[in-house]
This record gives structure tokens, sequence and C-alpha cells, in this order.
């Protein structure tokens, strides 16, 4: 036993794949040799700096980037099957806020390169944060200023109707004590959409945004998770601090931003459900 | 409904999906489905894989590298699953091609680029002599790491990180069982050469 046999079977020492009696030969030189203790020890402690330096991963976005290379692989187009709208497009598609970010995508890689293209751009960025910043406590001058840039105007729910071709359904039926304070229909870039400011009892608020049209959608690098809530498939982003979760009600898209918990989401798409 | 602020809304909501909690007549069927496109069930498979797989790549080719390579991987993981068997298990199957991935990858990157880094990461280092003692035991290790081959990385994450034994690791990167030890221990040499070269002193 010497120490170029210790340095041999040092790793299979430390990972336990000695047999009995070579551990025990181990063991034995290994204390009455300093150097092949201490290099023992530090090769025990790498393998517990790597453990304790091991980083959490995330690992939801990144399946919307591969979804995406599947169906351009694919070439098939977007949004011709339940379950890429019911993935990825179907929340997408609803909020306001995530329209506005396919807004920017889209000017990022079409023929628009102009000179107001990157103002735009950068403009409707900060839109998209705003809304998730201010919709709980501030919903009111959130949808002021989607109305000021998209042409919005607050409507009745006959109104909305005919300015949308179908009724929002948050004018048929919201979840027990919350209160409709408004909707404001808004012309978006990718299509016309509803905003709907909803208050809850202890006086916070939520906008629901609702449309119709299946509009293929950038998300952008936002941690997103996917659950099941009440049967019906969510998307959950967060951002800013907000929770903004969308999901799809038969022909609707729908996206509540402002959501407090997986509880509250349930008792609206209850509410919502066509 | 009170809002429930201190809580974390996100977090409860998110189920870690785990290959052990699949029976196999389920794992098959959406390895089946899978292969033929269905996209539930790549959807499926991906989250059963996609967490273990991104450690691994992540620890081969660097944080900065990991969602482009992870993103091939998947795209070729559903163009071969039509060839799996299921005569070793899923995961080490995965692994396998993803360590290959990995591996493809690093051969691609410019050989003097990856030289030029390393020299600039010793200037650095040797140039403040305070550095070493304001950078964390992490980071150290992450720029150890870099001065290891993509085979050491990968066989010291599936030791110290994922805890296989020497079979498994044998069965993922296609090795006799009897050169896994002495793989690790060339592999644990150089990072530790490493290490100390950077100021790391064992706790």
């Amino acid at each position: 036993m010497n120490c170029e046999w210790i340095d041999e079977n040092l790793s299979a020492y430390i990972d336990n794949e000695l047999g009995a009696q070579e551990r025990i030969k181990f063991e034995s030189h290994r204390d009455q040799c300093d150097s092949c203790c201490a290099l023992t020890a530090e090769y025990q402690a790498i393998g517990r700096l790597m453990r304790q330096s091991e980083a959490g991963v995330d690992t939801s976005s990144l399946w919307e980037r591969v979804e995406r290379r599947l169906d351009d692989d694919r070439g098939t187009p977007i949004s011709t099957t339940w379950q890429r709208r019911n993935w990825t497009y179907a929340l997408l598609a609803t909020a306001a806020s995530v329209a506005i970010v396919w807004f920017v995508a889209r000017y990022s890689t079409s023929e628009h390169n102009h000179g107001d293209a990157s103002h735009e751009h950068a403009t409707l960025a900060v839109d998209f944060q705003e809304v998730l910043r201010t919709a709980k406590l501030e919903p009111k001058a959130a949808i002021a200023k989607l109305v000021t840039k998209y042409q919005g105007k607050e409507l009745d729910a006959k109104e909305a109707a005919g300015y949308l071709g179908y009724e929002p359904a948050v004018f048929k039926s919201v979840p027990k004590d919350v209160s409709l304070v408004s909707t404001h229909v808004l012309n978006m870039p990718c299509c016309k959409c509803s905003a709907s400011i909803c208050e809850r009892p202890n006086g916070t608020s939520l906008i629901v945004f609702e449309h119709k049209d299946e509009q293929p959608v950038w998300f952008g690098e936002l941690p997103s998770i996917e659950t099941q809530c009440n049967g019906t498939t969510c998307k959950i982003v967060e951002a800013a601090g907000q929770l903004a979760v969308s999901w799809k009600s038969n022909d609707r898209q729908l996206t509540m931003v402002g959501a407090n918990d997986i509880a509250e989401v349930g008792s609206w798409i209850e509410a919502m459900r066509l | 409904m009170q809002p429930s602020e201190s809580s974390n809304p996100l977090k409860s909501m998110t189920e870690t999906a785990s290959i052990e909690n699949v029976s196999i007549d389920e794992l098959k069927n959406w390895v089946r489905k899978a292969a033929d496109g269905n996209r539930e069930c790549q959807k499926r498979v991906y989250e059963l894989l996609a967490s273990k797989i991104y450690r691994v790549v992540r620890k081969i080719v660097g944080a900065s590298s990991a969602d482009d390579v992870m993103q091939d991987f998947v795209i070729h993981l559903f163009e071969k699953l039509g060839q799996f068997r299921f005569e070793s298990s899923l995961e080490t199957w995965a692994h396998r091609l993803a360590i290959n991935k990995c591996l493809q990858y690093l051969r691609k990157i410019n050989r003097e680029e990856q030289r030029a880094r390393k020299i600039a990461l010793a200037i650095e280092m040797e140039s403040d002599p305070n550095n070493q003692n304001r950078i964390e035991d992490a980071e150290v290790l992450q720029l150890a790491m870099e001065q290891i081959s993509g085979e050491q990385r990968a066989i010291l994450h599936m030791k110290e990180v994922e805890g296989l034994g020497y079979e498994a690791i044998a069965s993922v990167l296609g090795i006799p069982k009897g050169t896994v030890g002495s793989r690790l221990n060339t592999a644990r040499k150089e990072l530790r050469a490493s290490l100390v070269h950077l100021g790391w002193e064992a706790k």
C-alpha cells in the first residue's frame, strides 16, 4: 500500500465504489499519511462546492422557444391546431400587454425599419411594463394610457358587441362580490380587444382583457408556468411583481392582469365559462 | 377574496414533473406519441427530462450558451425518439444525447476564441491580487470549470451533482464501468489544480 495506489483509487473511495477490503486498506493508509488525508478531504470539499453552487433551473419558458422551432421545422402555419392555440397563442393573444410585446417583436423583425420604428418600439415596451405594474392599484391610469395610444373608448355591453362582433364575457358574469367598473375597447396593433376594470370588495382591482382573434404573439423572455385550474389550462406570467393569467374559453382569449392567487383565477374561469 | 401579498402564487402553482411518478406503460405511450409529433406528449416528455438535462447542459457549455444548446438537444431528442426502444432508461438515453450535443457544440467553438478567453481570464486573476479574495466560491468554481474539458465537466456533474453511480455514468457515456473511476480521478485532479490556481482552499 502506497500513496500511488491511494491516488489511483481516490475517486472510487470517495464515490463508495471500492470493495470492503480495499476500503479498509485505503483508510488505513490515509489515516497515517497527511498528504493522502489532505487530498481526500480536498476532493470531498470540491464535491460539496459543486453541489452548493448549483443554481436553480426554470425550463418552462424554454419550451415556448422549442415549440416555435418544432412548428417552424414542421412548416405548419401558426394557430392551426388546438394545441397551439391552447398553449402558445391563446394566452398570449389575449392580454393587451402581450399584444404590445408582439407588436414590439414584429417591429424588431419586420421590414418596418424606418426612422420611427425604434421610437415606437421603446414606447411600447414601456407601456407593457406599465400595465402590469399599475393594474392592481391604479387600473384607471393604466387603461387611460392604453385608450390614448390605441384609440380606445368606453362602451356598454351592446355597443361593445357591435364594435367587437361579440359581447365580452365579462358583461355576462363576474365572480361573486366582484364588480365590473368599466369596459373599454382598444384598437390594438394585433386586434380589437376589450379591457375591463373589475373591483374586489377590498377596493383593489384587476383588468380583464378579452378578444377573439387568433394572433401569433411573441411572449418575450418573461418567465411563465402552465397549470391546470378547474380543468382549464392556464398560463401564468409574472412581471413587475404582478401576475398575468391567461386561458381560453370557447373561442375567446382571456387574460386577467393583477390576479392574487390560483383560487381567484379559478373563480374567474368558472364565471367566464362560455 | 382577500389579497395574499405575502404568498408566492407563482411558486405555489408550480408542479415538478418527475419521471419516477410515471408508470412505464404511460411513459411508453407518451414517448410513442411524442415521436409521432403529438405536441402534448412532446411537452410531457420535455417536462420529465428538462430540469435535469438543462443542469448538465449548463454545466458543460456554460450558462450563456445553455438555452441554445438545450433547444437543439430537444429538437434532436424528438427526431430520435422513434428509435428509442426502452433498452435503457429514457433519462440515461436522453443524457447521452444531450452530452453528445454539448460536446459537438464545444467542438464547433473556435479554438482560438477559447484560448484567448482562458488567457484573458488568467491575466485578470493575476493582475489584481485582491481579486481572489473578492470573488465567491461559486464564481471560482465556474472559472475553474472553464479550464477543464467538456467531457470532464459532464462526468463530474453526473457524479457530484446528480449522484449517479459508476454503472449509470458508464451507460450514459458509453464507456466501460472500469474506466469511470480513472476518468473521474483525472477530472478531479485537473479541477482541483484549477481551483488552487485561482486561490481556492478547501473548507
